[in-house]
């Protein structure tokens, strides 16, 4: 499998939502790492020498929540660079993005056509992986 | 002080030594020019001022502004000047400014030679009396009400001074019932002469009517009645005047002086018992008895007052005139040795008739000695006294009643229950009225019987459980027909009905009834009864006071139930609250409940959904334009599509528990209400292209306003694919038009319409009592509708008849403010 574009850091605590959005990523040639939490999201990206072009994240988590996340993001210096898309669900997630300084919002549930365009801004097009 | 030498002479110690003693007039000597030479103790008293303040002033400050205006003080005293003397009764000013009424007379004094040199002004403070008059004449409206209960004699008149009202008492001192009376002239009805000249007195009336002052009567006045009686009586009289001051007619009053007088009489008697007992021969039995008490005299009076006759009395002794327990007494032994030993014994006591009746006698017994200063008998004079004392017990009685319906007035304030009142109310007719039984029956449910709820004298077991008959042919049901208190003086001779049942077992003979209304109501409460065992006649004054002892309990079953009635709105009040507590509890358990089934249920969605389009993205890639590639996204589209309806439904049941919550947020901005139409068909008309329905717009006027532009988007997509849905295909309507401070959409279709019945919940939600069909039916878009518009201020209506379609109206102010924010459980 080929990679081209960037890795997308994807946290979200519902594993099916995770897993679907991870799929269709890496279908679309994304890197994708998950992570289950904000606490995952950082442990993962403070050990890995490749740093995420782009960070997809859920607010409303167990264990370290998306806000806490990304202020815990905005104090550590090797991090504060990678733009931050909220995932919502929330009707005010327009405003939530905006208090957190998101690069942007992707309501839930989300489309396809949305979430690639999204993606692409930040990571470049992707490659299409479209075998069985 | 003015200096005028010729008037200086009323200035003088005598003067005012004289002037001084008078303290009920204001006296005043005033000049020529009006001004005030003297006064007296009593002016400063009447008036208010001090010496220094008034003397040298005009005597015009004791008039009113308008009098002097009038030049009323100037005009007084010409008129003293050219007839000697002026009386007025008018307004006069006290030195505080306060008025009072008063009699005022200026008497011109004039020299030998006859010229006036001062004025000599006495006036009287008739405040009080004006008072008085002008009770009367506010009480003339109700002068019914109140004559009736006043212990004086009252009689009214008209103004040519004949008879119109007269109360008991009047009637009793007169002999005439007021029937009678009433319109005769009061000379005829009124007749007095001088107690001592006989001679006729000018009624009083009639000075009343002339003058229109308020007249004392002479002394000594003695009041003629019907029948011969004579009274000595006081009495006044002063006119009854109308609104505008008019002389309507006159009130006299006057009451029996004897009582007052009966000591003085009983000395005049005494000292000129001979020439008094010749004169009275009237009234007064008048015998004379020898030493040992044996009647040696007896006048036709005498023979009036007690049945014998001369003859039967001659050689009788006294004692055959006393009721036998005083002769065993030895009481006639005993006032004989009085009179003897001190000459004189007066007293009353009973004394009996020819025919045993008794009657009460005032009597009084001289000694008759010779020059010697032997006895030689005694002068007996006895009057009948029976129908004053009589009169007296009567009113004592009346009394007791009045005290007694006040004890209970009292009594039922102080309780909060019924039944307590009842049963002190049977006690305290039994005791004051001295009857064996009574009762209180109260009108069961079914208007039938009457239940025995409280009574004295009763045998045991009835009260609380005996109930009695309603029917028209028992006492009890008479009465509740009757209206008036129904009196019965021997029950076995009872024509009015037929059943006595209890009050036979009893043994009754007399008694009466009277209903117990409730207040404000038509039904009565019951029936309030008081019997006697033996035959009684019932007087007037005994039936009212049992009418008003029912009144009393009438008032406190009023009084006890409004008290219930109030405690059951308290009580309901409180269900009511925890009812609502309740409601709202479960409301709002509701809405957390939606909150996270919403989000719980967008959750796999969003996975669903990002599969499906991954499946189909992969499907497009590898089949492409494939017969099979373009089978699988037909499926595809299909399956999205179902996704997509889920979500919609995810979003409206999020839509309406924030709703519920009262957390519908409104962002306005500048809208212009026909674009965002005509928008939302361009998208809808894409979308729906497969229905065909035809959708005409009107747009009239400026449809500009300050709206939420996404919220009013899912009102008329709301409406729109409804309108539709059950528009049957044929054209919808859509007219907007601007008004004033409104903007109005009128969405109309000609489809299968709404039931009626149905109307009215359409725009619901959850209320408990609404069918499953509303949900499935016309879902909560209707709801969701509605508080978008409330949330802008706005109004929906529906109209509607099955078969020939529906119309939506929404009503949107340009610039509204939001109606509170209301949960369902109200909604």
């Amino acid at each position: 499998m080929a990679h081209r574009s960037g890795t997308v850091l994807l946290v979200e605590d519902d594993d099916d939502v995770r897993n679907a959005i991870l799929e269709v990523l890496e279908d679309n040639g994304y890197r994708v790492i998950g992570a289950a939490n904000g606490k995952d999201a950082l442990d993962t990206i403070r050990t890995t020498s490749l740093k995420p072009a782009l960070v997809l994240l859920d607010l409303m988590m167990p264990v370290m929540d998306g806000p806490t996340f990304r202020a815990a993001q905005r104090d550590d210096p090797t991090l504060e660079g990678i733009p931050v898309v909220v995932l919502t669900a929330h009707p005010r997630g327009e405003e939530t993005a905006a208090s957190l300084q998101a690069a942007g919002f992707l309501r839930k549930p989300i489309s396809l056509e949305k979430l690639l365009a999204t993606v692409g801004r930040f990571c470049g097009a992707g490659v299409p992986n479209g075998s069985f | 002080m003015t200096g005028e030498p010729e008037t200086l002479t009323y200035d003088t110690p005598e003067v005012h030594a004289l002037l001084d003693r008078v303290r009920d007039y204001a006296i005043f000597v005033v000049g020529l020019d009006g001004r005030v030479l003297t006064w007296n103790a009593g002016a400063r008293a009447i008036k208010g001022y001090e010496d220094h303040e008034i003397v040298g002033q005009h005597m015009s400050r004791f008039y009113t502004p308008e009098d002097r205006e009038a030049g009323r003080p100037a005009e007084m005293l010409a008129l003293a000047s050219r007839d000697g003397r002026v009386e007025e009764v008018g307004w006069r000013v006290r030195r505080d400014g306060s008025r009072f009424w008063a009699d005022v007379v200026i008497t011109a004094v004039k020299d030998d030679a006859g010229a006036v040199t001062a004025y000599l002004k006495v006036t009287r403070d008739l405040t009080e009396r004006r008072d008085a008059e002008q009770a009367l004449r506010r009480s003339e409206e109700s002068l019914s009400a109140t004559l009736y209960s006043i212990g004086d004699g009252v009689i009214a008149t008209d103004e040519h001074g004949r008879v119109t009202r007269m109360n008991p008492i009047a009637e009793r001192l007169t002999g005439w019932v007021e029937k009678r009376a009433v319109g005769k002239p009061i000379g005829e009805v009124f007749h007095i002469v001088n107690e001592n000249t006989r001679a006729a007195v000018e009624n009083p009336v009639g000075r009343v009517l002339a003058e229109g002052l308020a007249v004392g009567l002479a002394n000594h006045t003695a009041l003629i009645s019907r029948d011969g009686t004579e009274r000595p009586i006081a009495d006044s009289g002063a006119p009854i005047r109308g609104p505008g001051g008019e002389i309507l007619g006159a009130v006299l009053v006057f009451r029996d002086t004897l009582s007052d007088r009966k000591a003085e009489e009983a000395l005049r008697q005494s000292e000129h018992n001979l020439r008094l007992m010749i004169a009275s021969v009237q009234d007064y039995a008048f015998c004379m008895l020898d030493p040992e008490g044996r009647v040696a005299n007896w006048n036709p009076a005498a023979e009036k007052i007690t049945g014998f006759s001369a003859e039967e009395a001659i050689g009788s002794h006294v004692s055959r005139f006393y009721p036998p327990e005083e002769v065993a007494a030895d009481k006639p032994a005993r006032e004989l040795e009085t009179a003897a030993t001190s000459g004189r014994f007066a007293g009353e006591s009973w004394r009996v008739r020819k025919d045993s009746s008794r009657f009460w006698a005032a009597a009084v017994l001289t000694a008759i000695r010779n020059d010697a200063g032997t006895l030689v008998g005694f002068a007996n004079v006895t009057r009948d006294r029976t129908e004053h004392r009589r009169a007296e017990e009567e009113l004592r009685r009346r009394a007791i009643q009045q005290a007694a319906v006040a004890e209970l007035g009292v009594f039922a304030v102080a309780n909060r229950d019924l039944q307590p009142i009842l049963e002190r109310a049977v006690e305290i007719v039994t005791k004051t009225l001295g009857t064996d039984l009574s009762k209180v029956l109260e009108l069961q449910p079914d208007g039938r019987t009457l239940l025995l709820r409280a009574g004295v004298g009763w045998r045991e077991g009835l009260v609380g459980q005996a109930t009695v008959s309603a029917g028209p042919d028992s006492l009890a049901g008479h009465v509740l027909v009757a209206g008036d208190p129904v009196i019965i003086d021997d029950l076995s001779k009872e024509t009015r009905f037929s059943t006595v049942g209890l009050l036979g077992e009893h043994g009754v003979v007399s008694g009466m009834g009277v209903v117990i209304p409730i207040p404000g109501e038509r039904r009565p409460f019951g029936v309030f009864g008081a019997y006697a065992r033996n035959p009684t006649s019932f007087s007037r004054d005994d039936v009212s006071f049992f009418q008003a002892v029912a009144n009393v309990i009438a008032s406190a079953i009023a009084r006890v139930r409004a008290e219930e009635h109030v405690r059951q709105v308290e009580r309901t009040t409180e269900e009511e609250k925890k009812r609502t507590a309740r409601a709202e509890e479960a409301v709002r358990e509701r809405d957390v409940f939606l909150s996270v089934a919403t989000h719980e249920l967008r959750t796999p969605l969003t996975a669903l959904q990002l599969k499906l389009q991954g499946l189909e993205q992969m499907f497009q890639r590898e089949l492409g334009e494939t017969s099979r590639g373009a089978r699988a996204e037909a499926r595809f589209r299909d399956a999205l599509r179902q996704t997509d309806r889920l979500s919609e439904l995810v979003e409206r049941l999020l839509d309406v528990s924030r709703m519920a919550a009262g957390h519908l947020e409104i962002k306005r901005t500048d809208l212009d209400l026909e674009s965002l139409v005509r928008d939302i068909l361009a998208d809808f008309r894409e979308k729906a292209s497969q229905s065909r329905t035809e959708i005409r717009i009107q747009v009239e006027g400026n449809t500009r306003g300050s709206w939420d532009r996404r919220r009013l988007e899912q009102v008329l997509l709301n409406l729109l694919s409804n309108a539709v849905k059950y528009g049957g295909g044929k054209p919808v309507e859509v007219r907007i038009e601007g008004h004033q401070d409104e903007v109005s959409l009128k969405i109309v279709d000609r489809g299968i319409g709404i039931a009626s019945g149905d109307l009215g919940r359409i725009f619901g939600a959850f209320e408990r009592a609404a069918p499953v069909e509303n949900f499935a039916g016309l879902g909560l878009g209707l709801y969701i509708t509605r508080r978008i518009l409330e949330s802008h201020g706005g109004t929906i209506e529906v109209s509607s008849s099955p078969g020939q379609g529906t119309a939506f109206t929404i009503n949107l102010p340009r610039r509204g403010t939001a109606a509170p924010a209301s949960s369902d459980a109200v909604s």
